[in-house]
């Protein structure tokens, strides 16, 4: 029997080692559990907000992780356009979807504070509203993506997207911003200062959040890299037929 | 032949075919009219805090209007393949950008400056202030909106489903505009003094160069086939 | 400032779905993972069968 050449992977460079995967999804898991038992254990409640004041720190971290995840999309975009390397799509693909994840949870868990603290589900705040024009931003990107059919155009319509969007990002947070003083913020959150133990928990939770962030996006871009080699494989057995 | 006048005959080749039917004209501003209509089914048309939501109800009514506007934009030129034979003519794609950009600029206009006192004299309403500073936030509200609609119009133009897929990826994208506008517009009908809505003048003005300038970089992405 | 009796099922309901839905997103990713591996297996062994 003739041996078979191994088949070149189309973006092989996408793909981690198993193990290298294996000891983030554990240092990962550690982190979060570790930032989970200092949340409930470790800090004290808080001096003005209370018990509810605990999902402060998951909820920043997942708009932290929203934030770096769509950067990424926009670097990633400018890379593609203009290097048109595959690896870079599959980058911002796979960053915008786990972003528009981590929105979504900033997005629940803002109005469950909200209804403690606030004694109203939803507020017109700044930081809020950017949110949910944030998460419609990167659905829309998400929804070109599904609307674009051939894989080279749907790739450059979304890294132009990906570059609008983000540029578009900031205009939006001040002139939201401007808008909430004209009509008098009613409720507004005193940003008291943090004792040492909150900040020590605020800080692992980032980086536990961060570590996540590259589990995630490291597992999606491996999906990103299955499918193009399946496809790359169906073109070929179709080739010799 | 400059740049600028290639630009003005593409925008003069979409006023002339707009002007022989006037068939997308008429339907926005039907459009418009019909948005306002049902507002007023919405909530008491008669009761005095129309005064203070006048100015975001007439740019909804614009911006919906728009957007039928900007789907038809491109859309037309892919009937008999025009549009490849705009980008085979001696014209810098940009130039296609800009020409799409005044055509639907001016069309949206016509439907504003139609639709606006048909607006004011349904809903009782007396604007105060200066119509040069009115006409100066629909110029700019308007720019802001077709410059960026143009662009996504020729994007969701080479996709399926893209009449349903443009307001979707549009709307997000202009808050600053429609924010812009709807306070701007208050200011200067509710008679209040400038330096109390100028920010937003400002805020449209940056809007408009920032995205009249990106698509300028990006648009030869979208036409690339 | 709030009950905490009042304010408890709120803060379990919030860390809840942030664990419900990171896990769900995972296992959705691994789910994809396997099926994109299956496929890649039969595509493999079609292809080898082929060039035989």
């Amino acid at each position: 029997m003739p041996q078979q050449k191994p088949a070149t992977r189309p973006s092989a460079g996408l793909r981690p080692g198993r193990g290298g995967l294996g000891s983030i999804a554990v240092i990962t898991f550690i982190l979060i559990a570790v930032a989970q038992y200092m949340i409930f254990m470790y800090v004290p409640d808080d001096a003005t907000l209370g018990l509810i004041q605990r999902i402060f720190y998951f909820h920043v971290a997942s708009a932290w992780n929203a934030l770096l995840a769509f950067g990424v999309v926009f670097v990633a975009s400018i890379l593609y356009l203009a290097k048109g390397e595959r690896r870079y799509d599959a980058l911002a693909y796979s960053s915008a979807e786990i972003g528009v994840l981590f929105t979504s949870l900033v997005l629940i868990t803002g109005p469950i504070w909200g209804k403690i603290s606030w004694n109203q589900w939803w507020t017109w705040d700044p930081r809020l509203t950017t949110t949910l024009i944030l998460w419609f931003i990167y659905v829309a990107y998400l929804l070109i993506r599904m609307a674009a059919d051939e894989p080279e155009k749907r790739a450059r319509f979304a890294a132009v997207f990906g570059i609008l969007g983000f540029i578009d990002v900031p205009i939006v947070f001040f002139s939201i911003r401007w808008w909430r003083t004209i009509h008098p913020v009613v409720i507004s959150w005193q940003g008291a200062a943090m004792e040492k133990s909150m900040l020590q928990t605020m800080i692992v939770s980032f980086v536990a959040f961060s570590f996540l962030f590259v589990y995630l996006l490291i597992n999606r871009l491996r999906v990103e890299a299955m499918q193009d080699e399946v496809a790359q494989l169906k073109e070929r057995l179709q080739g010799t037929r | 032949m400059s740049f600028l006048r290639k630009v003005g005959l593409l925008a003069w080749k979409d006023l002339r075919a707009e002007f022989r039917t006037k068939e997308m004209i008429s339907a926005m501003l039907i459009f418009a009219l019909l948005v306002i209509v049902i507002f007023a089914f919405a909530f008491d048309p008669s009761r005095d805090e129309v005064r203070s939501i006048f100015g975001g109800l007439i740019w909804v009514a614009f911006f919906f209007a728009g957007i039928l506007g900007l789907n038809r934009s491109f859309a037309n030129e892919r009937l008999n393949d025009a549009l490849h034979g705009l980008m085979l003519s001696p014209v810098d794609h940009s130039a296609i950008y800009f020409g799409k950009l005044l055509g639907t600029w001016a069309f949206m206009t016509i439907v504003e400056v139609i639709a606006l006192p048909v607006f004011i004299v349904i809903y009782n309403y007396a604007p105060s202030g200066s119509w040069l500073l009115a006409i100066a936030v629909i110029l700019l509200a308007t720019l802001g909106f077709v410059a960026i609609g143009t662009f996504l119009a020729a994007l969701t133009a080479n996709t399926k489903a893209s009449e349903v897929l443009l307001p979707v990826i549009l709307f997000p994208i202009i808050i600053p505009v429609v924010i812009g506008a709807v306070e701007a517009t208050r200011g200067v009908f509710g008679g209040l003094p400038l330096d109390d809505f100028v920010t937003w003048f400002k805020v449209l003005a940056v809007y408009d160069a920032i995205f009249i300038a990106v698509p300028f970089l990006l648009f030869e992405y979208l036409l690339e086939v | 400032m709030p009950s905490a009796a009042k304010a408890l099922p709120y803060l379990f309901a919030a860390y809840t779905v942030i664990w419900v839905v990171v896990f769900g997103y995972t296992l959705s990713i691994g789910a994809r993972q396997r099926k994109l591996a299956q496929d890649l297996e039969l595509i493999k062994s079609a292809v080898e069968k082929r060039a035989n």
